[in-house]
This record gives C-alpha cells, structure tokens and sequence, in this order.
C-alpha cells in the first residue's frame, strides 16, 4: 500500500461518485478493479494502491487530494425538493451533493466576506403541516410581504428580494429536467439556502420556484425530517399555494384580472411576471373560476400549445442571484483569493465550483487581468492532460 | 334597476343613466377601462420598440377597449352588446345596451368635447332618443338614451393612464353635450386601486464587503 493511499477517505469516494452519478460498476471497470474493490474502498476495508487513486482522480475529475481526508460535506436539515415525486433517487442524492459543495464555497467565501443579515418572517404555524388551512396561508403570505415593506403590487424581483433579506441563492444546472429547484434551512449557518435550476425552463416559472422555496422556509422551517410521503405532498401543495398567494396576493390580482379571459392573461402575465397556468390555477383557488370555467381555459390554454411554450416566455429575462458573484469579483479585485487557492481549499477543480454556484466560465474570464500567487498544484496538469485525451 | 315605467325627462340624462345602469356597473366600466389603457400600453411597448409601440397604441387600445365592451356583456347580463359596422363599412364598433340605455365608447381631444362626428354616432343621438326631446306623450318603449363613454391618455407620454373617462349624452343633433358623468371622480379609489398594483420594485443595493481584518483572524 502506498503512502498516498494511507489517508484515502471512503467517503469522499461515496460523494464523488454519487455527484458525477456514475455507477460503481462502471467505476470499476474503469479503474481495473472488481465492483466489490470499489465497495471496500468506500468502506474503508480497503485501501486503494497509489496507482489505482491517481486514475480514481482522473476518471472522476477531481485533484488527487480530494480523496485524501476532508470533511465530506453533508446537508444536516430536510431539503426540500419541488418535483420531488418526479426525480430519481440518484438525481437527488446527486443535487445534494452539489448543494453541499456550494455551501462549502460558501462557507468558504463567508471567511473573508460580510453577508447581508437573514432577515425573514417567524410566524406561528401549526407543528402538523396538515392543520395548516389555506386560510392562514393566505394570511402568512401577506404578511411576508409585509414584513419586507412590499404592498400589494408584482415584485420586480424575487430572486432579488430573498438575497437583499439574507438567503443565498445559487442558480446552477440541476441533475434532471424534473427536478426544479430547492431549499433548506441550513442550521450550520442559520441561513436559508435555495437553489434553482438553470439552462432551462422560462424566467417566471423560476420566479415561481423561487416563491415556492420561500413557502418551504416560511411554512416548514420547523419540520425536522421528510418521511411522511402523505405528509410531503401536502407541504408541496401548502407551498404552491403560498407561492400564488405570494406572487399574485388576492386582492390586487383579483381587481386586476376583471375579465378572466386567456388575452387578458397574457397580460397580466407581462405585468405579474407568472405563468399563465399559474394565474388559471390561483384564479381557481380564489374562487374567480368555477371548476367548469376553469377546465375549458386549460383546455384553450392547452390548445394553444402554452403547456411548452407560453406567450412571453422568450421576452421575460430570467432572474439572476448577485451575491456570490459579486462576493468573487471583491475577493479577486482585492487579491484575497484566487481560482488556485479555492481549489486547494475546496479540493475541487475550479469547473466544480463554477457548476456548484452556477457561474460557468467565471474565473477564467475573471483571472485574466488579475495574476496571482500561484499555489504548487501537483494533480493539475495531469488531470487536464487526461480529460483532453479521454475527449 | 328601474323599469320601463321611469318617465324620461330630456334635460336630466344623469339621473337616466343612473336608474338604468347600476352604480356597480359603472364602477365596473370605469376600472375596465383603466385597465385597458394600462394592459394597451405595456403590450405594446412589450411586442414593438418606439416609436412603433407608440404609433400602435390607439389603435390598439380602442380595439382593447372595444373588446372590453364585449367581455362586459358575457359576465354580466344587464349588458346587450351589438356590433355595428360603420357607413363606410370599414370598420365596426360595439354597442352595449342597459335597459333602456346605449353606449359606444370614443376617445376625445378634450375633456367635456364630443367625439368627431360620425354617421353612426348621429344616427345613435338622434332615432333613438328623438321622442326625448319632444314634449309629448312618449311611446316610452321606443325611447333610448345615447350615452358616449369617452376618454383620453394623460399626456403624450403618460399614455398607460387615462385623464378622465366620462360618459357624456348629446343632444339629437350631436352638437351639445346634456349631461355629463365623470366616472373617476364618482369612483376615485379606481385610481387608487391601479397605484396599489403598481411594481414592488426590489433595489439592487445588495453589495459584498470585506471583512474587518480583526474578525478575520
């Protein structure tokens, strides 16, 4: 066994191979070794020879100390998935897993940089989710809005407004096309988390991610873990409903929805920034459509071909989070920390981070005008090496 | 909602329309067209760039109010609306009937100035409402009451809002206005209503900050 191989963490294997979502079988096989070797290195039954853990680098893509110790981050509190019911097990094990690197860049980052004070609601809500009415849902969304000074009116921003209370936001490209977006209640940090997809899927069914999150973390900050599939479905519904409640608050959206006809929802579509079907559905749950009423607007809406594609999908620009970037440009503009040092504290390759905090192609265009200390990388070179070869 | 036995009487066309169409009804006309020029507006700064979207605003929104006229009828009974092509026949426009009173909508140059004279809008002053100004016994039945709901964009470059919508009855000449119902100042909280659902604008102020060295250590 060689000294490289002494420190090897089994399970930093776990992660990595849970991220990239490669089977252990096909690990294997790459590496040379049997299915059983890979489970054993996992365990730490066995360790792998040096040989065997530089190309478990290469394959994986990852410096050759990743493996070597760490801690392997972990999400402590329930995470809460929009579509969970649609996306795999792996695919989500896979976004937390992302999730947990970007709050390890996070945690990373908040050493040198202030972050904005968390500042959202605390109300009194029932401990069971199920004994939570729409009713006081309705009331709690109003007075989320409240409480950050907001009237009635469409907010411009979403993304925005949780960020300027405190949340961190990271838009990055989810594992699977089901699975849109995220949140959790990070007790490290006391910090609400959300994640939202990115590279597909139009800006205000975003936005209404967004808000959805925000009813999680609002609605269920308390509840401690996720098992109760009845349960579940029923906080999912509670959050979709604050989400309508939040973004389209009854009163104005009433009195601005006179005539609910599918033109004047385009419209208002332009003005509220939420889908169409988003609108048909809360304009259901105020009671502005009858069943019947609402059925044949879905049917028109459906006919029309806006299940793909809505009227002003294209024209409503997407809502970017601002914070971590904007924490990256301070930090590389003063010199504190550049794309080696973050690697080597991070034990990811700069794409990882890029991908975990959605800012693709960043420190390359970033670093170019700005040299660093170079810090002794000795996995690099080998590792670029090999992935050119392998393409 | 007053019946056919009101006795009109030429020289109060207000208090006419008031026993024919409702107080919510109007309120309902009055928000409608609000919304009108606000959704008129941003479709088309939404679908053209200036001047284009500027150019195609009236129209657009004459068609989005003609519209509304239309939808009014198909949410509340009260309303009748016809269509009717112009003399030309080149173009056509709604016409609501409530009980006994008709209305069209125009948008004017002034606030308290009839719309340009049309053949239709002549017609529509003078054959249904001739016998009310005539000091006979009526045949009641055959009476109308031409009210014109007009209205105009707050200035050239706050054309989302309008400046007044007021319903305005001619006599049977189409040369005076009788009697006029200015609908934002009966209704003020309309205005109100539309500064309510103005845009929650979120500031980008979020900025990041160095910690002080002390806190770094």
């Amino acid at each position: 066994m060689s000294t490289a191989s002494g420190n090897f963490d089994g399970g930093r294997l776990t992660e990595i191979i849970e991220e990239r979502e490669m089977t252990r079988a096909g690990l294997a096989k790459s590496l040379q070794v049997s299915r059983q070797a890979v489970s054993q290195y996992e365990k730490g039954q066995r360790w792998p020879s040096g040989n065997v853990m530089f190309r478990m680098a290469r394959i994986l893509e990852v410096p050759l100390h990743f493996f070597l110790g760490g801690e392997v981050p972990e999400v402590s509190g329930p995470v809460f998935f929009r579509s969970m019911a649609a996306a795999t097990k792996s695919a989500r094990v896979c976004a937390k897993r992302r999730y947990a690197w970007a709050k390890k860049v996070v945690k990373c980052v908040r050493e040198f940089v202030e972050f904005p004070r968390v500042n959202f609601p605390r109300f009194k809500v029932p401990h069971d989710p199920i004994k939570l009415t729409d009713e006081e849902i309705e009331r709690i969304a109003l007075e989320t809005r409240r409480f950050w000074g907001l009237g009635e009116g469409p907010i411009s921003n979403v993304v925005w407004l949780l960020e300027n209370n405190g949340a961190i936001i990271v838009r990055q490209d989810l594992p699977v096309k089901t699975l849109d977006a995220f949140s959790e209640w990070s007790k490290e940090d006391d910090t609400p988390y959300f994640v939202l997809g990115a590279g597909r899927g139009s800006a205000v069914r975003s936005r209404l991610d967004a808000a959805h999150e925000l009813g999680h973390m609002i609605l269920h900050r308390h509840i401690k873990n996720l098992q109760n599939s009845d349960v579940f479905r029923k906080m999912e519904e509670q959050a979709y409903y604050f989400a309508g409640a939040f973004l389209l608050p009854a009163r104005s959206f009433e009195r601005d929805i006179m005539i609910p006809t599918l033109r004047s929802l385009v419209l208002a579509k332009a003005k509220w920034k939420v889908s169409i079907g988003a609108m048909i559905k809360r304009m259901g749950h105020l009671c502005l459509l009858s069943p019947a009423r609402e059925q044949r607007m879905f049917a028109n809406y459906s006919r029309r071909g806006w299940r793909t594609n809505e009227p002003l999908d294209d024209e409503i620009e997407m809502e970017e989070p601002r914070f971590i970037r904007r924490s990256f440009d301070l930090l590389i503009k003063n010199g504190v920390i550049g794309a080696d040092d973050l690697e080597s504290r991070l034990g990811l390759y700069i794409d990882d981070i890029e991908k975990v905090t959605g800012l693709i192609g960043y420190f390359r265009q970033s670093e170019r005008n700005v040299k660093f200390p170079r810090m002794i990388r000795f996995d690099k070179d080998s590792r670029r090496t090999s992935v050119r070869k392998n393409k | 909602m007053m019946s056919n036995a009101i006795q009109f009487s030429p020289y109060k066309p207000v208090e006419m329309f008031d026993a024919f169409v409702d107080k919510s009804l109007q309120l309902t006309i009055v928000e409608g067209v609000v919304r009108e020029y606000q959704n008129a507006k941003m479709w088309c700064e939404t679908e053209f760039r200036f001047p284009e979207s500027a150019d195609v605003l009236a129209h657009y929104r004459r068609a989005c109010i003609e519209s509304l006229l239309c939808e009014l009828a198909k949410q509340h009974p009260e309303f009748r609306i016809t269509t009717r092509v112009n003399a030309r026949r080149n173009c056509s426009h709604r016409l609501v009937c409530c009980g006994r009173v008709i209305l069209t909508q125009s948008l004017v140059e002034h606030e308290g100035l009839l719309p340009r004279e049309a053949v239709y809008r002549e017609g529509y002053a003078r054959d249904p409402q001739l016998y009310l100004f005539v000091e006979k016994d009526l045949p009641q039945e055959d009476v109308s009451l031409y009210g014109i709901i007009t209205h105009m964009p707050l200035s050239g470059k706050e054309n989302g809002v309008p400046a007044f919508v007021d319903i305005v009855f001619p006599d049977e000449e189409y040369k005076v206005i009788l009697g006029r119902i200015p609908l934002l100042d009966r209704f003020p909280r309309v205005m109100g209503a539309i500064a309510a659902t103005a845009q929650e604008t979120i500031p980008d102020t979020l900025q990041a900050k160095l910690r002080a060295r002390e806190e770094k250590a």
